[in-house]
């Protein structure tokens, strides 16, 4: 708990930084990811920040990712050429998802069955969502929709 | 990928051998018409021309077409500047880019300076409320069905306007449903073989090309039902391009935008946006139009672009 609680204190602080440095904050997501993973039971404050914090990011919108991949933190799926990268992601249960999409063209991510849709996104625009339950979640471009994806959920 | 295109043109030359002369087309690699020639040679055949304009996309900003306002006021210009007025205009989807009322104002007021009535159907940008396409039908669903399909007659000819946009499934290409489909069968129960048939939708009917979800799913069930009709002429949009096909009594036929091009298929790593140079942009945007001509001959498509 301790731990989470350092990381809540470090994202409160990142969280004054990312209004103006969206590809930071991603790698700083990224960094923090383990710990989350790591912790005995997962805290819902913490995934809900992120989640709030991933929507900050969508509001500045426009911003592009940094070219390099490396750089990509795993809970995020680039929207690109009209395909899901990656196609098959797999997470611990909590864990936020973020697609951000970087074509020219607007996107919309649905679960299969409707359990979640996302805004229409356009151009830089991010969407999350966060996975409370073990399991697989397929999803697809409610407009383009033969882009088809998979979340795989572990405990 | 390009033996299909090359399928597609051989099959084209096949279909203007088949109908002499009774088929006027622009090919994509062809000669674009302008409307204006158009006019004096179709004079002869029937008073009744048709206008069929597509995916305008307002609200689309990105390079392909920083400005798919001004392009499409360019198109309306053409319209305005015809000799001969058409009788009305399809719009066959993508009016507008996000679905926004602005962008849904704008385009109406824009087009509506043609003067001349336009029948729409949507395409999957105009359905991006999250409200099940509240905005679009609010100003266009006035005495249609369902999401939005509808039919009438004009000189003899029945059309008919499809919705292959809403409540689509993973892994899926356009849907028309089977609510949809036994709304077609029962429009079309009271319709002589002989009638003419126009059918317009957003998505292709027919498969372009799967990987990028050009086609609609249960499509079959829809053309079945009108093959006893001597002439049928399906037109759509959604491709940014012009591709034809005949098979048998249904030639089919899509339009090139107003907004932006896309790639032949499977040319590009993704159907997106493509960005040309400045000065051939025009050159591969357009409108078509269509001549009604009597008897069993087919439709007369032809498509002119922005430039000529």
């Amino acid at each position: 708990m301790k731990r989470s609680g350092t990381c809540i204190a470090a994202f409160a602080a990142l969280s004054l930084v990312l209004v103006g440095a969206t590809a930071a904050s991603n790698a700083a997501v990224s960094d923090h990811e383990p710990d989350v993973i790591a912790s005995p039971r997962p805290n819902i404050a913490y995934a809900i920040f992120k989640t709030v914090v991933a929507r900050k990011i969508g509001a500045v919108g426009g911003m592009v990712l940094a070219s390099n991949n490396a750089a990509v933190p795993e809970t995020v799926i680039r929207i690109a050429n009209f395909t899901f990268a990656p196609p098959t992601l797999t997470v611990h249960v909590g864990s936020s998802v973020t697609w951000k999409n970087e074509d020219d063209m607007v996107h919309v991510v649905k679960e299969q069955n409707g359990a979640f849709t996302s805004d229409a996104l356009d151009t830089g625009d991010t969407f999350s969502h966060t996975f409370s339950r073990v399991g697989t979640v397929d999803y697809f471009c409610a407009i383009h929709p033969h882009m088809t994806g998979r979340i795989v959920i572990e405990p | 990928m390009d033996s299909i295109v090359k399928i597609d043109r051989r099959g084209a030359l096949e279909c203007m051998i088949w109908a002499g002369t009774g088929v006027l087309w622009g090919l994509s690699g062809g000669v674009p018409k302008s409307l204006g020639l158009l006019g004096e040679a179709m004079a002869a055949e029937s008073g009744f021309t048709f206008l069929q304009i597509s995916d305008s996309h307002i609200g689309f900003n990105k390079p392909a077409n920083p400005d798919a306002l001004g392009t499409l006021r360019q198109a309306v210009a053409k319209v305005k500047a015809l000799d001969r007025k058409p009788g009305f205009m399809i719009h066959t989807g993508d009016i507008t880019h996000l679905s926004k009322t602005t962008e849904f104002d704008t385009a109406g007021a824009l087009i509506g300076e043609t003067g001349v009535p336009v029948h729409y159907v949507p395409g999957e940008h105009d359905f991006l409320d999250g409200n099940q396409g509240k905005a679009y039908l609010d100003r266009y669903g006035s005495g249609t069905k369902g999401a939005g399909w509808y039919s009438f007659d004009d000189h003899g000819v029945h059309f008919i306007g499809l919705v292959n946009v809403l409540d689509l499934r993973a892994g899926g290409l356009g849907r028309l449903g089977q609510e949809q489909i036994a709304w077609l069968a029962d429009d079309l129960s009271s319709k002589a073989s002989s009638t003419p048939i126009v059918v317009f939708a957003h998505i292709p009917l027919w498969t372009v090309y799967a990987d990028w979800g050009w086609g609609t799913d249960d499509s079959a069930a829809a053309l079945s039902l009108l093959k006893r009709f001597g002439s049928v002429t399906v037109l759509n949009g959604h491709i940014h391009q012009i591709v034809q096909k005949v098979e048998g009594n249904i030639t089919f036929h899509t339009a090139r935008s107003t907004a932006f091009p896309q790639p032949a298929p499977g040319t590009a790593p993704s159907p997106g946006p493509m960005t040309v140079p400045a000065e051939q942009l025009r050159s591969m945007l357009g409108i078509t139009s269509i001549e009604v001509r009597m008897g069993d001959k087919p439709l007369a498509v032809i498509d002119s672009t922005l430039a000529s």
